[in-house]
This record gives C-alpha cells, sequence and structure tokens, in this order.
C-alpha cells in the first residue's frame, strides 16, 4: 500500500498523481486557517531539503465546506491529517471529521518541527482524540524522541496505527552570507538522508507495539519501500521524492512487487518484520536466494 | 527596487522568484508576501502584481 507524505501533495491540483496512490493524506488541517511561516521557507541541503511551511491551510470550516466535497469524489482513499496547539484542538477536529463517511482515517500530526509544540503529550493527544472518533488513528511521530516509549504510549492511548517519520529539525546556512537561509531558522529536514532514521523508527515501534506502521523517510525506490517493510512497515509513504519524480508512486509500486518477486515472494507485504527475525532466511523455501 | 518600480508603473507586473521545491502546488514552499497575502509562484504566478 503506497500512500503520499502529509503535504506533500494536492490530490485537487494533481489528481493525476493521487489516483496512482492507494491512499492519499492531506495536507494538515489546523482549527483555524494559517498562513504558515514566514518566506524563505524551502532550502536545499546535502541529502536533501529543508522546509519550513507552518502547517499553511484554510482552517476546518473551510476544509469541510470547500475542499472536503471535492476529496470525495476521487476515486482513491482518503486520509486527513490533523494539527492544532493544544489536545483540545485534536478532539475538536477529530469530533468535527468523525461523522464524514468519506474519510477513512485520520492522521495525527503531533511531531510538526516548525510550529510550537503543544503542552501534552502525544500519548495525551491521541487519548483526546479517541474519545472525539472511531475512525481509525494513526499517530504521525517523530524520531527525535525514544520511539519505543513514544509508540506504546500512543497504542495505550488507542491508536490504530503509527506512521513514523516526520522530517527531523535540521538548518542550512546561506553559502555567502553564512545566515540561515529559511527565514524561521531551522527546519524540517526532509529526503535520502532520513532512510537510516526512518528505518530504525519504524523498526522499534514496530517490536514495540506490533501496530499497523506507515512507513516514510527518504523512500526513493522499490528496494527503499521494501526495507522498510522488512522492518515493519505495513504500508509505505512517499514524500520528497514527489517533488522531483511526480511518476514516484507507480514506478516505486512497481520496483516494489519486481524486488519482492524476485526474492521469492508472492506480495511485498509477505517481507512485513521480517528483519526482526532472521530476515529472508524465515522463509525455508527460499534460502537458494539467500545462501 | 520594487517600491520604485512602483512608483514609476503602479500597475506593472513582475516575474517573481523563490525557492520551489514542489512546482505543482502541494508544498507552500514558493509563496511570496504581495499586497499583504502570501502566494504561490507556481500555481498562481511566476508573473504577478508587483504589489
Amino acid at each position: 500500500m503506497i500512500l503520499n507524505g502529509s503535504g506533500c501533495l494536492d490530490a485537487l491540483a494533481s489528481p493525476e498523481i493521487a489516483r496512482t496512490l492507494d491512499a492519499f493524506v492531506t495536507k494538515t488541517v489546523t482549527p483555524q486557517g494559517r498562513e504558515g511561516n514566514a518566506p524563505v521557507r524551502i532550502a536545499e541541503t546535502d541529502f536533501g531539503m529543508l522546509n519550513s511551511i507552518g502547517l499553511a491551510n484554510p482552517g476546518i470550516d473551510q476544509f469541510v465546506v470547500e475542499l472536503l466535497p471535492r476529496l470525495a469524489e476521487a476515486e482513491f482513499e482518503l486520509w486527513v491529517s490533523v494539527g492544532g496547539f493544544s489536545a483540545g484542538d485534536y478532539a475538536e477536529l477529530c469530533a468535527r471529521l468523525d461523522e464524514r463517511a468519506e474519510i477513512a482515517a485520520l492522521e495525527l500530526n503531533v511531531s510538526c518541527p516548525n510550529v510550537a509544540e503543544p503542552v501534552e503529550t502525544a500519548a495525551e493527544i491521541v487519548a483526546a482524540a479517541r474519545s472525539a472518533t472511531s475512525k481509525p488513528l494513526y499517530a504521525k511521530l517523530s524520531p527525535s524522541f525514544d520511539v519505543s516509549e513514544t509508540a506504546r504510549a500512543a497504542q495505550a492511548a488507542g491508536a490504530d496505527g503509527l506512521t513514523l517519520i516526520n522530517t527531523i529539525k535540521g538548518l542550512a546556512l546561506d553559502e555567502r552570507t553564512l545566515k540561515p537561509v529559511l527565514a524561521s531558522g531551522p527546519g524540517g529536514y526532509s529526503g535520502p538522508a532520513l532512510r537510516p532514521v526512518a528505518l530504525a523508527a519504524v523498526h522499534a515501534a514496530y517490536r514495540a507495539t506490533g501496530l499497523p506502521i506507515v512507513g516514510l523517510g527518504g523512500v526513493e525506490s522499490g528496494r527503499h519501500a521494501l526495507e522498510l517493510i522488512a522492518v515493519g512497515a505495513s504500508a509505505v509513504a512517499l514524500g520528497t521524492v514527489l517533488f522531483r519524480d511526480p511518476g514516484a508512486p507507480a514506478r516505486i509500486r512497481g520496483e516494489l512487487e519486481a524486488e519482492a518477486a524476485a526474492l521469492g515472494l508472492t506480495s511485498p507485504l509477505h517481507a512485513r518484520g521480517i528483519a526482526h527475525d532472521s530476515g529472508l532466511q524465515a522463509f525455508p523455501e527460499l534460502t537458494k536466494y539467500v545462501n | 527596487m520594487l517600491a520604485a518600480i512602483l512608483r514609476e508603473w503602479p500597475t506593472a507586473q513582475v516575474a517573481w522568484e523563490a525557492p520551489m521545491a514542489c512546482g505543482f502546488g502541494a508544498c507552500y514552499g514558493c509563496v511570496v508576501e504581495i499586497g499583504g497575502r502570501l502566494r504561490r509562484l507556481c500555481i498562481e504566478g511566476p508573473v504577478l502584481a508587483a504589489a
């Protein structure tokens, strides 16, 4: 199952790309509309990029009235990412969206590096959201804290799944002036540099919880997707790669199936979690491929 | 420079530039402030009014 990372694709502006996903995740919506952070918001760096958008979005009222009906017309499964500045914000957003049948799942963005954090912990936010909706709830976590502990706490608070990882904090300086490139100073670092960070986080979360996991972080090929599945992801999301290759979902799906087939697996998901066991040696009938 | 352009040509349009990530309206990375509003250059620009 291939999704997009929240904020990396606009299904209304690019429906032809969204159609190549199994599920589309919206940009994070907050209770009030937000212009977002001051520009400059984007910087290229080694092995990836920085962003500091600051959750620009029209707010839940306009989202429900104007965007949701148009998104509901499309044929992809719809996930809505919600964010806020207190546990109450998340509960309010989830309650508003709970009755909307067109929404398959809600993702709680509790890990945006570019805005002020709620005072509550991720688990307290999950608990507040849980009490407001019966929809599947995925908690999108940061790898910058103890992933096992946060993942376990999110599970205990009622999360149905986890999304790992969000961007990590990074900073780039202007070549000439030595001033930060981004107006906000630091931003969220994404792209290929995150692959090993994402693998470690998904590995830890799978071991700690066994929950369904949307794995993301620097995926650019079917092999990268397969590795996330091997450490425990049940779905894979694409983020930064979409910016330079909008055809990535279809390409990576094909590559992933070919990677799995080359290993003798009938489905990529048969590789889920095998990194925790003995890798491909967990399948005695496949030992010819590994020995 | 923009202020000078606006003095001479109040209705001038200019080609704006900003670092751009997605280029198709998704990431809100390439916004510039024009007339108090943030506009995405990739799908609203890059040629927009100077103010």
